[in-house]
């Protein structure tokens, strides 16, 4: 399946970005995967040094191969899973609405969309050494639709995105009427009143 | 005391990667399901399906001469020759 059919793209609908979570904030769980793993080895070698005649016996060391494995298999799912997670937290901006799909767990995925013209405030958020050195950080979208704030953590480049956000909203909003989203429109536009 | 076979281990073992299995392929279908299977993803799942297949390997190599009907004691409080479980 492609992404278009997944989100219901319209035939006038253009994806102008896919925002992913920044990929610095998936190495905390590269360097757990990376404990994970060294784990049956380490263990291994203790073992061996403290009790040498454990592994004596082919049984038990049978037995031992046979649990290591099915460790460093469980520790490489623990990465897949969490790299799926982490891929599947996605924020597509189009020329039309904007789609947070959040991937909160393997098997609980929330996917909310507004359409840009009921955006009203765009915040960028960017706290902490590493979010400032490597430039991500929160993006928070208030809306004047049903779901009213989209909060979503650890984007990169936040401030960029913010303007490309507000800068599609503004296009957007030549699109529609601007009675409804406004009650005091801005000058130079003119006020049309709902059909009856 | 119980006495078991030592395949019961290798039968526990198979389900537990059979389980495994089915997540890694459950995983791999949200890729693929959202159309968010792209070149990153595809070297990504490549990479860890790769390290499960050298996983799988070096343990087939690793066992290759064990007595896997021969009979294990487990919960033998009587004497010190059994797994001491």
């Amino acid at each position: 399946m492609h992404l278009a059919e997944f989100i219901h793209q319209k035939s006038y609908e253009k994806i102008e970005k896919l925002v992913r979570r920044s990929a610095i904030t998936f190495i905390p769980y590269l360097l757990l995967a990376a404990v994970l793993i060294a784990i049956p080895f380490v263990l291994y070698t203790f073992a061996e040094t403290l009790f040498p005649n454990l592994f004596m016996s082919p049984i038990t060391n049978a037995l031992a191969i046979l649990v290591g494995s099915g460790f460093l298999v469980a520790a490489l799912l623990f990465l897949y899973t969490n790299f799926v997670t982490f891929y599947l937290d996605l924020l597509i901006i189009t020329n039309d609405r904007l789609l947070d799909i959040e991937q909160k767990t393997l098997f609980a995925r929330s996917v909310s969309e507004t359409d840009l013209f009921t955006i009203q405030d765009v915040s960028s958020d960017v706290t902490g050494i590493f979010a400032s050195l490597f430039n991500y950080g929160n993006l928070t979208i208030q809306t004047a639709a049903a779901t009213e704030k989209f909060l979503i953590p650890n984007v990169p480049d936040p401030n960029g995105l913010r303007h490309l956000i507000l800068d599609l909203c503004e296009e957007d909003r030549k699109h529609h009427n601007p009675y409804i989203i406004n009650p005091r429109p801005v000058s130079g536009h003119q006020i049309v009143p709902p059909a009856a | 005391m119980v006495i078991v076979p030592f395949y019961l281990f290798l039968a526990l073992y198979a389900g537990f990667l059979f389980v495994c299995g089915i997540f890694f392929a459950i995983n791999l279908l949200h890729l693929v399901h959202t159309g968010t299977l792209t070149t990153i993803a595809l070297l990504v799942s490549a990479l860890i399906f790769g390290a499960v297949a050298l996983i799988l390997l070096g343990t087939w190599q690793l066992l290759p001469d064990i007595g896997w009907s021969e009979p294990i004691t487990l919960f033998n409080f009587d004497s010190g020759n059994s797994l001491g479980f």
